[in-house]
């Protein structure tokens, strides 16, 4: 019975009126410039990229660009700067991403305390975040300097043994990630600062009134209500990450030899200094695979929902 | 990928200055009314010039005089000043899209490639306009050759030098009294004092150890050790910087940098040094002459009036210095030619060229370095130093003129990073970098 009433209301229903099509027409009138901006700024670009990456293409030459077919990609694999710097990116990604979970967390954890200097310095916390990242280079850049930096003139008054920060091979890499931390540690705070907000007071008063300590409160209970956030947080400043490239070029410019040359950087030397362009797009469609793939595997290690 | 829509954007942005581009371009068909000296210098009135500047003191220094310009001729000049990567980059973009957004462009190694791409004019045929430019007294022959040359590509001039600079040895004075040194005047020397100033200071000697600008400075030392770059000058057959001469200067060069310079002199750029210097962390600089007016600034440095100046020390073949220019060119893609080229020939001009020289101690013309009045202004060794490194014989181009120099530049100052990192077998390295940079040589 009912299955027929059903029937007939859907055997009722008329086909589109001229006023539906108008509406779908009109919502496309709307969609379009939307659409068109999306589609110039971005998915032509990216069609470009990929055209552009099959192609024998040096700048000055333009009328020498030919199809090359996969010999771009054949040549960045057998290049062993491009795979060292593939190995740079994911050591770069992890110190960076340790960093700002460590600081982030505990600073987030202070800020939720009830401690009165610490609300008074929740703006400050956030400071670094406002700055341009071309002025926090130079400035790092200045405070590293070996000879006149502040930060070895810091070490001298600890009696430490000063540093060569960015300009050795050996600390050039860590110290481009110390100054990346610094400036996204504020985002990672600002994330688990409203996660750890959310959580509702009758867990933690529940949890009290059972005899947890603090410890266990924030091992047991605060962590494993805010592993999403805490995991859409490592996503997104991982991809942020991998695409590093303003702080490292002026902090570095991937040197000294090639110590900090990450994708982006070895990416932005070939097309934009070697203007060799079939061969940066290769470069740079690769490293886009690649954040793709750290992505996906952070999204399914963490379990991230976001219908949820 | 992120650049490519970033290139788009900048293309985007530059659309309303091509659509502008038609309106400031004078009626063709007026026939040109010249002054008494020949020169149509009131024919393009109206117009409106963008000059594509890097942040530099000659553009300081233009800035001061282009309202003389505009009030003889009514044409306006527009400069857009960049710092120096940012203009690279904007450089290339609007040279390679023919967008057009400058008429002047400045102009540095990058110069044969954009010739050779077609992106800036060959000047040649407008030195021929005597409506523009009159040649007599314009004097072509005054530019110095060592800097023109870096400019000529298959015997046309592309760029006008602008400002030159050459390899001298800055020295604390004080320090060398104080101590009764001497003034080092071959490199055997310059090691041997930069060892015994090494005990005292953070750095015996400071030159530079990054990457790429390793390149100029170290070349000049290969050539004072008899060493080249290229087999020949002109034609770039194939690279011999391993000849056992060039080994000895490269050793040399790198030796100075890893055993002498300050702590992570391997990513020192000319920033760096300038700063360790004015700050005397340092006695002893081994650089370009434009430095100069750095050092004696007061405002900026500890070491204003205590500073010697003297040609960069001989190698066995003598004091071969590099050094490099600064230069003017036109845009392909300009819609204004005549009255870029009018801008060009006076902004160059021997008269206009004194004036900036004195104003910055900057030039590339020898009357302009020859003036008297420039001596009474600056230091009298430093002038010294800076002619002598002009008038030394040099067998070759400080940077070759081959379209891939980024490439270039960057291997071969691999190469020389890489031997002030660490000690090494410099032979073994510099015959592994010929190879590379032959292959480079191919592609002209």
């Amino acid at each position: 019975m009912d299955g027929r009433v059903h029937m007939n209301i859907r055997g009722k229903r008329a086909p589109r009126g001229l006023q539906e099509r108008e509406i779908a027409k009109f919502r496309w009138m709307m969609l379009a410039p939307g659409l068109i901006v999306l589609l110039s700024i971005n998915l032509l670009p990216i069609a470009d990229t990929i055209l552009t990456s099959f192609h024998d293409f040096y700048l000055p030459r333009p009328q020498q660009k030919h199809f090359i077919g996969l010999a771009n990609y054949m040549n960045l694999f057998k290049d062993s700067r491009f795979i060292e710097s593939i190995w740079r990116t994911v050591k770069f990604v992890l110190i960076v991403i340790t960093i700002e979970v460590i600081f982030g967390f505990t600073i987030a954890i202070f800020l939720t305390s009830k401690l009165k200097t610490m609300q008074a310095l929740r703006g400050l916390f956030l400071v670094p975040i406002i700055l341009t990242p071309i002025a926090t280079a130079f400035m790092w850049r200045i405070m590293f300097s070996p000879t006149l930096g502040i930060l070895n003139y810091f070490l001298e008054v600890l009696r430490l043994p000063p540093q060569t920060w960015i300009y050795s091979e050996e600390q050039a890499l860590a110290s481009v990630a110390i100054v990346l931390a610094w400036c996204k540690t504020p985002f990672m705070i600002m994330v688990f600062y409203t996660g750890l907000l959310s959580i509702s007071e009758d867990v933690i008063e529940a949890s009290l009134i059972d005899g947890a300590s603090a410890w266990q409160q924030l091992w047991r209970i605060k962590l494993p209500l805010i592993r999403p956030v805490f995991f859409v947080a490592i996503l997104f400043q991982t991809v942020d990450t991998c695409k590093e490239f303003d702080l490292t070029f002026i902090l570095t410019r991937g040197g000294p030899g090639s110590s900090s040359e990450t994708l982006s950087v070895f990416t932005y030397l070939h097309s934009f200094g070697f203007l060799r362009m079939g061969y940066g797009s290769a470069a740079a469609i690769v490293m886009s695979v690649f954040i793709t793939i750290l992505a996906y595997t952070l999204f399914r290690a963490g379990g991230i929902d976001f219908e949820n | 990928m992120r650049f490519l829509s970033i290139t788009l954007c900048i293309l985007c942005l530059v659309f309303p200055v091509f659509a502008q581009g038609g309106k400031d371009a004078p009626a063709a068909a007026k026939p040109v009314e010249v002054s008494a000296d020949g020169i149509a210098w009131r024919a393009y009135e109206g117009t409106t010039l963008h000059l594509g500047m890097n942040k530099h003191v000659y553009t300081d220094t233009l800035r001061k005089v282009i309202d003389e310009f505009t009030a003889k001729t009514g044409i306006k000049i527009i400069i857009d000043e960049y710092a120096q990567d940012e203009f690279m980059n904007k450089r290339l973009v609007d040279l390679s899209s023919g967008a057009g957004t400058f008429d002047i462009v400045m102009m540095d190694s990058i110069a044969t490639q954009a010739a050779q791409a077609g992106w800036i004019e060959n000047l040649d045929p407008w030195f021929e306009k005597r409506h523009l430019v009159d040649k007599k007294a314009y004097m072509l022959d005054d530019l110095s050759p060592s800097f023109t040359k870096a400019f000529t590509v298959n015997g046309s001039l592309y760029a006008i030098p602008v400002s030159g600079e050459k390899q001298v040895l800055f020295y604390r004075k004080d320090i060398f009294k104080e101590r009764g040194l001497k003034v080092p005047t071959t490199f055997d020397e310059l090691y041997e004092t930069a060892r015994i100033l090494k005990r005292d200071f953070p750095a015996g000697i400071l030159v530079r150890g990054q990457k790429i600008h390793t390149v100029s400075n170290a070349t000049g030392v290969i050539w004072s050790y008899g060493g080249k770059i290229a087999d020949d000058p002109v034609q770039y057959n194939k690279a011999v910087f391993n000849s056992p001469e060039a080994v000895r200067g490269a050793d040399m060069y790198t030796s100075l940098a890893r055993e002498f310079g300050p702590p992570g002199i391997a990513n020192y750029t000319w920033y760096e040094c300038v700063s360790d210097f004015q700050q005397g962390k340092a006695p002893m600089y081994l650089d370009m002459s434009v430095f100069m007016s750095q050092f004696e600034d007061p405002a900026k440095s500890l070491v204003a009036g205590k500073v010697g100046y003297a040609p960069m020390p001989a190698g066995p073949a003598g004091s071969k210095p590099t050094g490099g220019a600064w230069a003017v060119s036109m845009s392909s893609a300009s819609r204004n030619k005549d009255a870029a080229f009018l801008f060009l020939a006076w902004a160059t001009s021997p008269e206009i060229s004194t004036k900036l020289a004195l104003e910055a101690g900057i030039a590339a013309r020898a009357s302009a370095l020859s003036d008297p009045k420039l001596a009474e202004k600056y230091p009298a060794d430093w002038l010294k130093a800076f002619q002598a490194g002009l008038s030394a014989d040099v067998p070759e181009l400080t940077f070759p003129l081959i379209s891939r120099n980024e490439e270039y530049l960057d291997t071969i100052g691999t190469a020389f990073n890489s031997m002030i990192l660490r000690k090494q077998d410099v032979k073994a390295l510099l015959d592994e970098t010929v190879v590379k940079v032959t292959e480079l040589f191919k592609d002209k």
